[in-house]
């Protein structure tokens, strides 16, 4: 009891100190550094340590409002240096004010919308408690105790179709974690999911065994860099993080890892998202895919973007997206998710058609996107119930342009995926090329050709 | 300054949310403790030498006058060898801190002044920051 009353006074007392020590950055910085640089790499350092004490509703306040601030203080300086007043800026700040509001008024449009906009937040509702109780759920042991893998697999199947991939990808990470206390410090491990206990894993969990390890990794090591650290820090841990990805992943398997490192940059690290892009460039350029198809997919997931219609990720991602190969990805990763999480209710990617395909820029890694996810989907659980139901939905046929989108977009491409690429994929060891965007048919021909 | 803005307005709203989750905390005060403790230890992190010696005095003054205040109690504070050891402890340490203080403060003062010596004033080397930000950016400095 004694200690609460200590720790708050320590509290305090830092927190007037840091007052003096911002102050003494900005008007006395050492070594020639930009003084607003050093106080805002001091400052990022305690928000981020802050952030990590919240709770999950106040983690998403937190994203929410800083979000909305960063926005309000760039259009603030934009006024201020009337950069906000050119017509290029105008036209676009409207342009994503109609579409947002767009968006937002498609929700009302019928009882039978707003319905499926409900079922939607509540599938994204369970996904996310599911993965935040994986732990509890198969009655893993805390703070990286030892655990046995298979029988947690066994654990994780027996939850059913659907909640079983989620507590793979959770399984995964604590998995990871029983390993922290040797390349937490930086000691060479091998083999995590590839010997001892985890050679006995079932193929099926592989793939999102694997995306689960690499957001352990990524989850560690993120936390040692910030914006302001030198660019070389920054390849330090990405060489770190790709050296720890290969030397314990199966052969083929380290897409799904990578993907992680996007993932839980753009939920915790936004900040760094950019950054990363350019240094993963020089340290690992392949996996510059698998990391914007991971910020992409954490799209759906970001409280900012949780409520349907309050916020759309596909314009938010177009926003973000600094290149082409970024774009592509992000969507296909987005697309991945809301097919994945709405697999049991085709009809809200009916919907989504219907009303929101025209957001969608990128068409081709939209089907990308819904072709990968099932793949993984049918590996992760064969003969999976909803996504057989899933490939065999029609829309409704009066409404032309959507049974014909379904078609384009969904409908043959993903049982293409399913019933041919999967088989190809799997047997040439190469199912984490799904966790990227590509073209997935001329994948499948040129590996059964023989080249990679 | 965009950034420093952005990065200022994200830790007063942090702030914000860490007293709410505290008080959610008060029901286990333990993971209170460990709450304030790690913003706590980030926050030493990011002191000067001088600060940090500050830090330490008044951290170790303040921990044993709760202790002795809490320990009135259990007649802990009656005792005289607690109150001798605490005074001898927090004056080592002031004189301490206060060396270091002056110092530091010397060497800020130095600092600064060679800073605007440089760049010709304040005026000017905000300017030059502008510029420094706009052309590249504050992705992290190569090197």
């Amino acid at each position: 009891m004694l200690e609460l009353p200590k720790s708050a006074i320590s509290y305090s007392w830092a927190m007037s100190l840091f007052g003096a020590q911002q102050f003494s950055n900005l008007v006395a910085p050492c070594d020639g550094q930009d003084p607003g640089r050093k106080a805002a790499a001091a400052s990022y350092f305690i928000t981020q340590t802050i952030q990590n004490q919240f709770g999950n509703l106040l983690f998403g306040g937190f994203l929410i409002g800083d979000e909305i601030q960063r926005a309000l203080v760039d259009l603030a300086f934009d006024t201020l240096t009337l950069r906000a007043f050119t017509p290029r800026y105008i036209s676009r700040l409207t342009s994503n004010i109609v579409a947002q509001s767009q968006d937002t008024l498609g929700l009302f449009t019928s009882a039978e919308t707003a319905r499926l906009a409900w079922q939607e937040l509540k599938n994204n509702y369970e996904v996310f408690n599911l993965v935040a109780k994986v732990s509890s759920l198969l009655n893993i042991p805390a703070e990286g105790k030892d655990f046995d893998p298979i029988k947690a697999i066994e654990k994780a199947y027996a939850l059913g179709e659907y909640p079983d991939l989620w507590a793979v990808e959770g399984l995964g990470h604590d998995y990871a974690m029983t390993f922290f206390p040797q390349w937490g410090k930086g000691q060479p491990v091998r083999g995590i999911l590839t010997d001892g206990r985890a050679r006995d894993l079932p193929e099926k969990s592989l793939t999102m065994m694997h995306a689960g390890l690499g957001m352990a990794f990524a989850q560690q090591l993120m936390n040692r860099v910030a914006p302001y650290s030198p660019a070389s820090d920054i390849r330090n841990v990405l060489r770190e993080f790709f050296t720890l990805v290969k030397n314990n992943s199966r052969r083929g398997y380290e897409g799904a890892a990578y993907e992680s490192l996007g993932l839980l940059t753009r939920m915790w690290h936004s900040q760094m998202v950019n950054i990363v892009d350019q240094q993963i460039g020089e340290v690992e350029p392949e996996a510059v895919a698998y990391f914007w198809h991971g910020a992409g997919r954490v799209h759906y997931f970001l409280p900012t973007y949780f409520v349907p219609g309050l916020f759309s990720p596909w314009l938010a991602i177009e926003r973000e997206a600094p290149h082409e190969l970024a774009l592509l990805n992000m969507t296909a990763g987005l697309a991945w998710a809301l097919t994945i999480v709405n697999v049991r209710q085709p009809k809200i990617m009916e919907n989504f058609l219907k009303y929101h395909s025209h957001q969608v820029a990128q068409p081709r890694a939209f089907s990308n996107g819904v072709m990968s996810t099932l793949i993984m989907g049918i590996d992760i659980t064969p003969s999976d119930v909803y996504i057989t139901s899933f490939l065999q939905y029609r829309p409704d046929p009066s409404d032309q342009r959507v049974a014909q989108l379904w078609d384009q977009l969904v409908g043959r491409p993903a049982n293409d995926a399913v019933q041919h690429i999967h088989p190809v994929l799997k047997k040439h060891d190469s199912l984490g090329e799904v966790f990227r965007y590509q073209n997935l048919p001329e994948l499948a021909a040129r590996l059964e050709r023989g080249a990679r | 300054m965009r950034e420093f803005t952005k990065s200022i307005f994200s830790f007063s709203w942090a702030m914000s949310l860490f007293g709410v989750q505290q008080t959610t905390n008060l029901l286990s005060p333990a993971k209170a403790a460990k709450a304030f403790d790690a913003v706590t230890e980030a926050t030493e992190g990011q002191f000067t030498d001088v600060l940090k010696a500050s830090f330490d005095a008044g951290d170790k003054l303040q921990r044993n006058a709760v202790d002795l205040t809490l320990g009135m109690f259990s007649g802990e504070a009656l005792n005289p060898n607690k109150w001798i050891r605490m005074a001898s402890d927090t004056a080592r340490q002031s004189a301490e801190a206060v060396a270091k203080g002056a110092q530091g403060l010397t060497s800020t003062v130095r600092r600064a002044a060679s800073t605007a010596a440089q760049t010709g004033g304040v005026g000017t080397a905000q300017a030059r920051d502008r510029g420094a930000s706009q052309s590249a950016g504050w992705g992290p400095v190569p090197s």
